[in-house]
């Protein structure tokens, strides 16, 4: 109750007019695409950006001297539309893009640009809850599909295990495995990239190179960690039989490949640490 | 701090939450729910057994599915309320149809498009060319239908694809496109049903594309012609 007390009457009564557009908005998704394995993640990444802007509510301080900045109202427009639109035709990418947008027009509005400094990053950090739009999915699944069918292929004819491919068909021993669209791992990639830049805000590394090579370098460590998601699940079969490799494995291959990246990344991050420190002794010297 | 005073303090956010409330209520008021589709229709029942010389064949030969995904995953759903899949023969050679029909159609559920479903199941496209499937008698009058021909291949199989999509009262040629006019129609209220209707023919050659296409623009246009009425309103508009 205390901590609801500190919260700004404008703050609160802001929060309640959004959660009145997308209270409905989170209930429709929570039936259809968020109970999908392709965007799964969207949930998770609200719980993480609503935990972030709250745990920085403390900096907000007495907002009602700043004034408006001047998109506040322009992007609400945007938002507004965007929802109305989004919602009542069903188009979802629209529907949740409107939520990132309607929340950086309010902090304008409500907490002018000191409201933004203090909660930019979890705003944008919202985009990764947006489903991709299909356009975007068709273009980007087939290549990523084939890339990792070839890495798979690689690796486990590198091992010296019996494989070949045709196309996406991976043959390995008796075995014919398709690598599906969800083993594409866009998914993952999305679901990784918000991790780590949700992990990279707890640690507030100044180093802006820091940063950046991370960012960037979770591309193919989400990829790498994806081959070898594919690749187990291919030794699963081959030695287990089919019934193993599309069961309760499967889900296991999922959990693991999560835990491959994600140590990867704190792997990464270490190094990047100690060279820095490296570097700036030898500066120091 | 009483309810005055606190409202008083939330002055900034007035305009904003009440335009809010007001959205919210819009985006319910302008859901559509004017059904424009037909009736139910038993497409097994309608499609007729010959079509011009084309005499339904009992056999089986292998048609491409008409899911997007090809591996079998459901979770983008079955869009279809009525599918039908049929072959018919004339002088030694095949003509495959298929037929998918949705009655409403929504953004995540709406027809898909061949251009994505041979691929999904490992066919190539060689070729796709938007066309206008001439000969077609429409209800509107009009004759000719806005189409595809396209030409796929999985390993040896080499297949010549006519198609069109019929999404509400046009015939679109993307996905995007049917998108759009969903939204469309969406916004003044109205539910769009969508059909796929899909001809194909193996061939042996690139070569023999042309006459193929030919063919299979021919069956399309006595599929039409010799449909009962409800049919031909299923199929084009």
């Amino acid at each position: 109750m205390i901590a609801l007390r500190s919260i700004h009457p404008a703050w609160a009564l802001a929060f309640a007019g959004l959660l009145c557009l997308f209270l409905p908005s989170f209930w429709h998704l929570s039936r259809t695409i968020w109970s999908s394995d392709q965007y799964g993640h969207g949930p998770i990444v609200l719980v993480l950006g609503a935990w972030l802007a709250w745990s920085r509510r403390g900096a907000l301080g007495p907002q009602a001297s700043e004034p408006s900045t001047w998109w506040a109202w322009p992007l609400f427009v945007l938002g507004w539309l965007m929802y109305v639109v989004g919602r009542s035709q069903n188009v979802v990418q629209f529907d949740v893009a409107a939520l990132p947008v309607l929340l950086a027009a309010l902090i304008g509005l409500v907490g002018g640009a000191p409201g933004w400094r203090v909660l930019w990053f979890p705003v944008v950090f919202l985009v990764f809850a947006v489903p991709f739009p299909p356009v975007f999915v068709d273009a980007i699944t087939q290549p990523m599909k084939s890339a990792v069918s070839w890495a798979v292929e690689g690796l486990l004819s590198g091992l010296g295990y019996p494989v070949a491919r045709s196309g996406v068909i991976l043959q390995v021993g008796p075995y014919q495995l398709l690598v599906a669209d969800a083993c594409a791992g866009l998914q993952t990639l999305f679901t990784l990239e918000a991790l780590g830049l949700f992990y990279m805000n707890l640690v507030r590394s100044k180093s802006v190179l820091r940063n950046v090579v991370m960012a960037i370098l979770i591309v193919p460590i989400s990829f790498t960690a994806n081959v070898v998601r594919v690749a187990i699940l291919c030794l699963i079969t081959f030695y287990l039989g089919d019934e193993a490799g599309q069961g309760f494995l499967h889900g296991f291959a999922g959990m693991l490949l999560f835990m491959v990246a994600l140590g990867l990344l704190l792997g990464l991050d270490w190094l990047l640490a100690r060279v820095e420190a490296a570097r700036a002794l030898k500066g120091a010297a | 701090m009483n309810a005055r005073a606190w409202l008083m303090a939330a002055r900034r956010a007035w305009w904003p939450s009440l335009l809010m409330v007001a959205g919210a209520a819009l985006a319910v008021a302008l859901t559509p729910r004017i059904d424009q589709s037909e009736p139910p229709v038993d497409l097994a029942a309608l499609v007729p057994q010959t079509v011009g010389a084309w005499q339904v064949q009992p056999g089986n030969v292998l048609l491409a599915s008409l899911d997007a995904n090809g591996d079998g995953d459901k979770s983008t759903e079955q869009p279809y309320d009525q599918t039908l899949m049929r072959t018919f023969g004339a002088e030694g050679r095949s003509v495959m149809l298929a037929l998918a029909y949705t009655r409403v159609q929504a953004q995540e559920v709406k027809t898909h498009r061949p251009e994505v479903c041979y691929p999904a199941q490992g066919f190539r496209i060689l070729q796709r060319q938007g066309v206008l499937i001439p000969g077609v008698a429409r209800g509107t009058g009009a004759v000719g239908v806005p189409g595809v021909h396209m030409l796929a291949q999985q390993r040896g199989r080499l297949e010549a694809v006519a198609f069109w999509v019929r999404t509400g009262g046009t015939f679109t040629d993307s996905g995007l496109q049917a998108r759009m006019e969903l939204v469309r129609e969406g916004l003044q209220g109205r539910t769009s049903d969508g059909v796929l209707v899909r001809a194909s023919m193996l061939i042996n050659d690139p070569a023999e594309a042309p006459q193929a296409f030919e063919q299979l623009d021919r069956f399309l246009q006595g599929l039409v012609a010799e449909a009962p009425p409800a049919l031909r309103h299923v199929l084009v508009r």
